[in-house]
């Protein structure tokens, strides 16, 4: 595996991904703030890393068998789900507006400090390339 | 999914709350009309909005089938402009040139407190939008500096 195009910046392009599925989702939330009946959705990420983590329950498929084929990066998508953060309004609508304009600070703040650690990654093996100077 | 897919979608909740923002307007501002063109005095307009799925591309409709539970992005369209078919309010004022035998006059059926927690709340609605819309060119304005050394 090559020093330059190692898992890790395999990881950090899924990472920029999803961060980026989140905006579009928080996008699509505030849009539909006054629509009635609308029930805002959101990307579940962190839970299905604890759990995968944690071995409550295998995320993607298992391989039994050496020659089996896994899925190499199963926890890459995040799966949609209904976020029932606040109890819906007269309208049925039950998107909160701090709690969607709160994801979306906190997911711009993310897509930042994935972008700054592959940048600084970068400039260590561009350090390497001049030899230190 | 890409940056316009938020974009597009940002858009459209601008100009729907801005449908709703000229609505308001057109409510207030025919507060006294006791003359339309379909007869009677002013109605007031409600604007109706919708969830309508965003997809763009075959992969995306794909990847939204498979296994969501919540289903895909949902941009907003406004589907109508209804009339509010509430009774008329009634003002006793015979002097009125539209005032009926029993000298009421049928007022426009608007109540211009509700006209107004309508203006706020499209005006606060349509500031998230564009706070969403801010982020989402931030962030692709950091893509562009990916691998420009930090």
């Amino acid at each position: 595996m090559s020093i330059l195009f190692d898992r890790l910046s395999g990881t950090m392009s899924h990472a920029l991904d999803f961060r980026l599925q989140r905006n579009n989702i928080v996008a699509a939330n505030l849009a539909n703030i006054d629509t009635p009946g609308y029930t805002p959705v959101e990307l579940k990420f962190e839970d299905q890393l604890k759990s995968f983590l944690e071995g409550d329950k295998p995320v993607g498929m298992s391989a039994t068998n050496e020659r089996h084929l896994t899925h190499t990066n199963p926890i890459e998508q995040g799966e949609m789900e209904f976020d029932a953060y606040s109890l819906p309004d007269q309208k049925g609508n039950s998107v909160d507006l701090d709690h969607e304009s709160s994801k979306l600070a906190e997911n711009q703040l993310m897509y930042r400090t994935i972008i700054t650690a592959y940048n600084k990654r970068m400039s260590l093996l561009q350090f390497a390339v001049r030899e230190g100077k | 999914m890409d940056f316009f897919t938020a974009m597009n979608v940002s858009s459209a909740g601008l100009s729907a709350q801005r449908t709703r923002l000229n609505i308001a307007s057109s409510n207030l501002a025919n507060i006294e009309t006791t003359r339309t063109a379909e007869g009677g005095p002013y109605r007031r307009r409600q604007v109706m909005l919708a969830a309508v799925p965003f997809e763009q591309t075959f992969s995306e409709l794909h990847s939204a089938d498979m296994g969501s539970k919540g289903g895909q992005v949902h941009s907003v369209d406004v589907v109508s402009i209804e009339a509010d078919q509430s009774e008329p309010r009634l003002v006793y004022n015979p002097e009125h040139p539209d005032a009926r035998q029993d000298g009421y006059v049928a007022m426009p059926n608007i109540n211009p407190v509700s006209e107004m927690v309508d203006l706020l709340t499209t005006t606060r609605s349509y500031e998230a939008n564009v706070s969403a819309l801010k982020a989402t060119k931030s962030m692709a304005l950091e893509a562009l500096k990916i691998g420009s050394g930090a």
